[in-house]
C-alpha cells in the first residue's frame, strides 16, 4: 500500500511538474509568436530618386537668422530635409524623435550632414517656439528647424512635389528626402522611418555616390 | 487511511496543483486604480512616482513625457485623429471598453475626407475585429502593440512600459474617458447660445443676431430634409444621417459688471445647457465669458472681440479670431523696430478715455519698457469734444520733437487726425490701430498723408477671396440688410465652423471632440475673406496671428496700401 502511494504521489507530482513546463512552454511560444510578428515588420517607406531645384527661398532658423534655402542644403556634404509642426498631434513629433535617434547611427558613417525640419505651420512656429520643441526633443547640433513666410514654404513644397491636400496641414504627409554627395539626386522615402533605416539608408546612399557603378547591381 | 480515502486525497492534490499551475500569473489582484493620476499619465505621461513613463516609439527610438503622452496623438476627448495621413483611433471608454464595431461614422474622416496613402487607406478600411478591452488585454497592448484580436498596432503608436500601478490608475482614467456625452443635446436639438454683454450698441448685436438666425433656419431645414431622407429611404447613408440634430440658439444677455458675468452665465448653463456659445459680442474684456467656458469646459467658438484673453489660451475652451488690439500694439513694435533704431527712438502715446484707449495703451506702454532703443517720451490721455484742438495745440511742441505719435483712440479717431492736419507736426510720423483706418481717405489731401500708418490685422480689400461672394449672395437671397458686412461675415463663419464641425461629430456629443474637429478643420474651410489665411492646430486658439502696416492710398479699395508684408510679431 506504502508503495502504490508513493507511486501514485510522485506520478501525480510529474504530471503536475509536466502540465506546468507545457503551459509555460505554450505561453512562452505564444510570446515568441508575437514577438516574431512584431519583429516581422514591413517596410515601412516607399523610397524613390528624384531630381528636385531647391528653389532660391529665404527661410529663417530657430536662431532667427535668415538663411538662403539653396545654399543651406548645399552647404555640407549630405542633406537631410523633412517637414513637421510644433502642435502636430500624430506624426511629427515622432519624426522629430527619429531625426534626433538618427545622428546617432549617421555620425559614424560620415558626420558632414545635417537635418533640417521645416514648419508646416510658420506662422504659429515662431523661432522661439521651434527653439523650444528642439530643446525638448534634445535635436543635438546636427538637427536644424526652419521657419519663414507661409509663400516660400510653399514654393519649397512645391519644388520637392510634397504640396498637402487641400491648403490644410493636417492633410501632410511623412516624408524625408535625402541628398548624399553633390549628386543633383534627391532620394525621398514616403512614409515612416526609424532612426536606423535613416542610417541604412544614408549608408547605402554614401556607397552609391562612392561607387555609382554599384548602383547598376 | 483507506485506499479510498488516500486515491481521492491524491487527486484533490494533483488538482489543486494543476489548477495552481495553470492559473495565469496575472490573477493576482490588480492595485487599484487611482483616476487622477491616471489622467496624468494620459495628460502628461507621467507616471504614479513622478516620473515620465518611457515607451519605444518606431522600433528603435525610447521617447518619453509629454510630447508622447496618449493625449497627443488620442487627444483630450480620445477620440482620436486623422493626421498627417495616418488614422488614430478612438479610444475613449465607449470604444475601449466595447468589441470593435463596424460603423461608418465612427472613421468617417479618415474613410471619406482624409487624403491617405494606400497602405492608410487599407488599415482604416480593415476590420480588426477584437473584443473589448480588459486591464490585462490593454496592458499587453500597450507593451507589445498587439490586441486583443491579435492585430498589431501601427509603428507610429509607442510601445509603453508601465508598471501594474500606473496601468491601473491608466486603466481608472480611461473608463471615463468621454463615457457620458456633454450637456446641451437633447433627442431632437444641439443647444448653441450666443453670449451679448452690456453696453454692446442694439445694431451690431442685432446684426450678429439676424445672421445667426437666418443660418440656423436655413441648416435646420437642410438637416429636416435629411432627417425625413432618413425615414423615407432609409437605406442610403441612414446610419450617418441617425445622429442629426437641429440647431437651437439662445441669446445669453448679460447685465451690470464684468464680475457679476459668471454667476449669469453659470444661472443660464442651469437653466437650459449650451453645448457650445457661439460667437459673441461684450464692450470690454472678454476674459470674464472666457473664464466660465474654461471652469466649465464649455468650447466658446469665436466672440468677436477686441480685448480676447492673452495669457495661457492654448488648450483653453476659447477660440478667437486674433489677439485683438494687443496683437495691434505688438505690430506696431514690430513695425518701429525692424530696422532696429541705431539711436534712441521717442514714441508719444496718446489714448482715449474707456477700454478702446487705454487698454492698448498700457499694454503697449509695457512693451516698450522691454525695448532697448524704443523709449516711450510720454503716454497722455487726450480729451474729447471740443477740448480736443485745444490739447493738440498745447502740444505740437511735444509732437515734434517725437519720432512716432502712437494714438489708441476710441469712435473719435477721425475728430483728432482732422484736428492734427490743422498742424505742421514736423517729421513726426503717426501709428494708430486699424479702426482708425476709416480716415484714410480723409488723410489723402491733407499734410499727412505721407506720414500716417495703420496696422491692419485683417485681409486687404484686394485680395481675392471668391468665398466672400458666396456668403454676399446667401445673404442677399435671405434678405439680410448688410450694415456692416465684416460684422455679418464673421457671424457667418462662426456659425458655418461650428456645423462642419458638427456633420463629423456624428452621436459623439462631446465638447472636447467638438473643439478638436474645428481645430483640424479650420485650415481647410473656405475663407470668406476676413484674413489672408485662416488656421488653427492642436490646442491652438488664434484662427490668424499678424497684421500688415498700411498707410493712406489714391485709386486703392478702401484707400489704404500694405507698406509691409504680412508681420507675425
Amino acid at each position: 500500500m506504502n508503495t502504490f502511494t508513493s507511486t501514485i504521489k510522485i506520478l501525480a507530482w510529474v504530471l503536475v511538474v509536466l502540465l506546468h513546463t507545457a503551459n509555460e512552454g505554450f505561453a512562452a511560444e505564444t510570446a515568441d509568436n508575437r514577438q516574431n510578428t512584431t519583429a516581422k515588420k514591413h517596410q515601412s517607406y516607399v523610397r524613390s530618386s528624384h531630381v528636385y531645384q531647391v528653389p532660391e527661398v529665404t527661410l529663417t532658423t530657430a536662431h532667427g537668422d535668415q538663411v538662403n534655402v539653396a545654399e543651406l542644403f548645399a552647404a555640407q556634404e549630405s542633406t537631410i530635409v523633412s517637414f513637421v509642426f510644433t502642435s502636430c498631434a500624430g506624426v511629427c513629433p515622432m519624426i522629430s524623435a527619429t531625426m534626433a535617434s538618427a545622428t546617432k547611427g549617421l555620425d559614424p558613417i560620415d558626420p558632414d550632414y545635417a537635418i533640417y525640419l521645416v514648419s508646416l505651420d510658420p506662422e504659429y512656429d515662431t523661432p522661439e517656439r521651434l527653439s523650444s520643441y528642439a530643446e525638448r526633443f534634445e535635436t543635438g547640433s546636427k538637427v536644424h528647424f526652419l521657419t519663414g513666410e507661409v509663400e516660400a514654404i510653399r514654393e519649397l513644397l512645391q519644388a520637392v512635389d510634397s504640396v498637402y491636400e487641400g491648403g490644410n496641414k493636417m492633410n501632410h504627409q511623412p516624408i524625408t528626402l535625402m541628398r548624399v554627395g553633390d549628386s543633383e539626386q534627391w532620394l525621398r522615402f514616403d512614409g515612416m522611418m526609424t532612426g536606423k533605416a535613416i542610417a541604412t539608408e544614408y549608408e547605402r546612399a554614401k556607397d552609391l555616390s562612392q561607387h555609382p557603378s554599384m548602383a547598376s547591381r | 487511511m483507506t485506499s479510498t480515502s488516500i486515491r481521492a486525497a491524491v487527486v484533490i492534490t494533483a488538482v489543486l496543483f494543476l489548477r495552481l499551475a495553470l492559473t495565469p500569473l496575472a490573477a493576482t489582484e490588480p492595485p487599484a486604480g487611482d483616476v487622477e493620476l491616471g489622467k496624468r499619465i494620459y495628460e502628461q505621461g507621467i507616471g504614479h512616482d513622478g516620473q515620465p513613463v518611457k515607451a519605444l516609439g518606431q522600433g528603435d527610438i525610447e521617447v518619453f513625457g509629454s510630447d508622447f503622452a496618449c493625449t497627443r496623438c488620442h487627444r483630450r476627448s480620445g477620440f482620436g485623429a486623422s493626421e498627417g495621413g495616418y488614422y488614430i483611433p478612438s479610444i475613449a471608454a465607449t470604444y475601449l471598453f466595447e468589441p470593435r464595431r463596424i460603423q461608418r461614422s465612427d472613421r468617417y474622416r479618415a474613410l471619406f475626407i482624409d487624403p491617405q496613402s494606400a497602405r492608410q487607406s487599407a488599415y482604416v478600411r480593415s476590420p480588426r475585429i477584437r473584443p473589448a478591452y480588459t486591464m490585462e488585454t490593454l496592458h499587453t497592448a500597450l507593451a507589445t502593440g498587439l490586441d486583443p484580436g491579435d492585430n498589431r498596432f501601427q509603428d507610429l503608436m509607442p510601445r509603453y512600459d508601465l508598471d501594474q500601478q500606473d496601468m491601473a490608475n491608466l486603466y481608472a482614467y480611461l473608463q471615463t474617458l468621454s463615457a457620458e456625452i456633454s450637456p446641451g443635446v437633447d433627442d431632437t436639438h444641439i443647444h448653441y447660445a450666443i453670449v451679448i454683454g452690456p453696453d454692446v450698441p442694439a445694431e451690431r448685436s442685432e446684426a450678429v443676431l439676424a445672421t445667426m438666425d437666418a443660418f440656423v433656419v436655413w441648416m435646420n431645414e437642410r438637416i429636416g430634409g435629411d432627417q425625413r431622407m432618413n425615414q423615407f429611404f432609409p437605406y442610403d447613408g441612414a446610419d450617418v444621417r441617425e445622429w442629426l440634430r437641429k440647431l437651437k440658439l439662445h441669446e445669453w444677455r448679460l447685465s451690470g459688471a464684468p464680475s457679476t458675468w459668471r454667476a449669469q452665465l453659470e444661472a443660464k448653463q442651469a437653466e437650459q445647457p449650451a453645448f457650445a456659445l457661439v460667437n459673441g459680442l461684450v464692450a470690454g474684456s472678454w476674459e470674464p465669458v472666457a473664464q466660465f467656458c474654461n471652469e466649465n469646459a464649455v468650447p466658446c467658438m469665436l466672440p468677436i472681440t477686441d480685448f480676447p484673453a492673452v495669457n495661457d489660451v492654448e488648450g483653453q475652451y476659447t477660440v478667437y479670431y486674433d489677439r485683438g488690439l494687443y496683437l495691434e500694439a505688438e505690430l506696431m513694435l514690430d513695425y518701429l523696430s525692424t530696422p532696429p533704431p541705431s539711436t534712441r527712438h521717442n514714441v508719444l502715446v496718446w489714448h482715449a478715455q474707456g477700454n478702446r484707449g487705454e487698454i492698448p495703451a498700457a499694454y503697449f506702454r509695457e512693451l516698450l519698457r522691454e525695448h532697448d532703443q524704443i523709449k516711450l517720451s510720454k503716454l497722455q490721455q487726450y480729451p474729447g469734444g471740443d477740448d480736443l484742438a485745444a490739447f493738440v495745440s498745447a502740444n505740437l511742441e511735444r509732437i515734434r520733437a517725437a519720432d512716432t505719435l502712437v494714438i489708441w483712440p476710441d469712435a473719435d479717431a477721425s475728430a483728432l487726425l482732422q484736428a492734427l492736419t490743422a498742424h505742421d507736426l514736423g517729421d513726426v510720423r503717426l501709428l494708430l490701430p486699424q479702426a482708425a483706418a476709416g480716415s484714410a481717405q480723409m488723410l489723402l489731401n491733407s499734410a499727412l498723408a505721407d506720414q500716417v500708418y495703420f496696422t491692419y490685422p485683417r485681409a486687404l480689400a484686394s485680395g481675392y477671396y471668391p468665398e466672400t461672394y458666396r456668403i454676399q449672395g446667401w445673404m442677399n437671397s435671405r434678405g439680410l440688410e448688410v450694415t456692416d458686412q465684416r460684422l455679418h461675415f464673421k457671424a457667418h463663419y462662426g456659425m458655418m465652423i461650428v456645423f462642419d464641425a458638427m456633420r463629423h461629430i456624428f452621436n459623439n456629443f462631446h465638447r472636447d471632440y467638438f473643439l478638436e474637429l474645428i481645430e483640424h478643420e479650420v485650415e481647410g474651410s473656405k475663407n470668406p475673406g476676413l484674413y489672408p489665411r485662416l488656421s488653427l492646430g492642436p490646442d491652438q486658439r488664434y484662427l490668424s496671428k499678424g497684421g500688415y502696416i498700411v498707410k493712406p492710398a489714391d485709386q486703392q479699395p478702401d484707400y489704404i496700401a500694405a507698406v509691409t508684408d504680412w508681420i507675425i510679431p
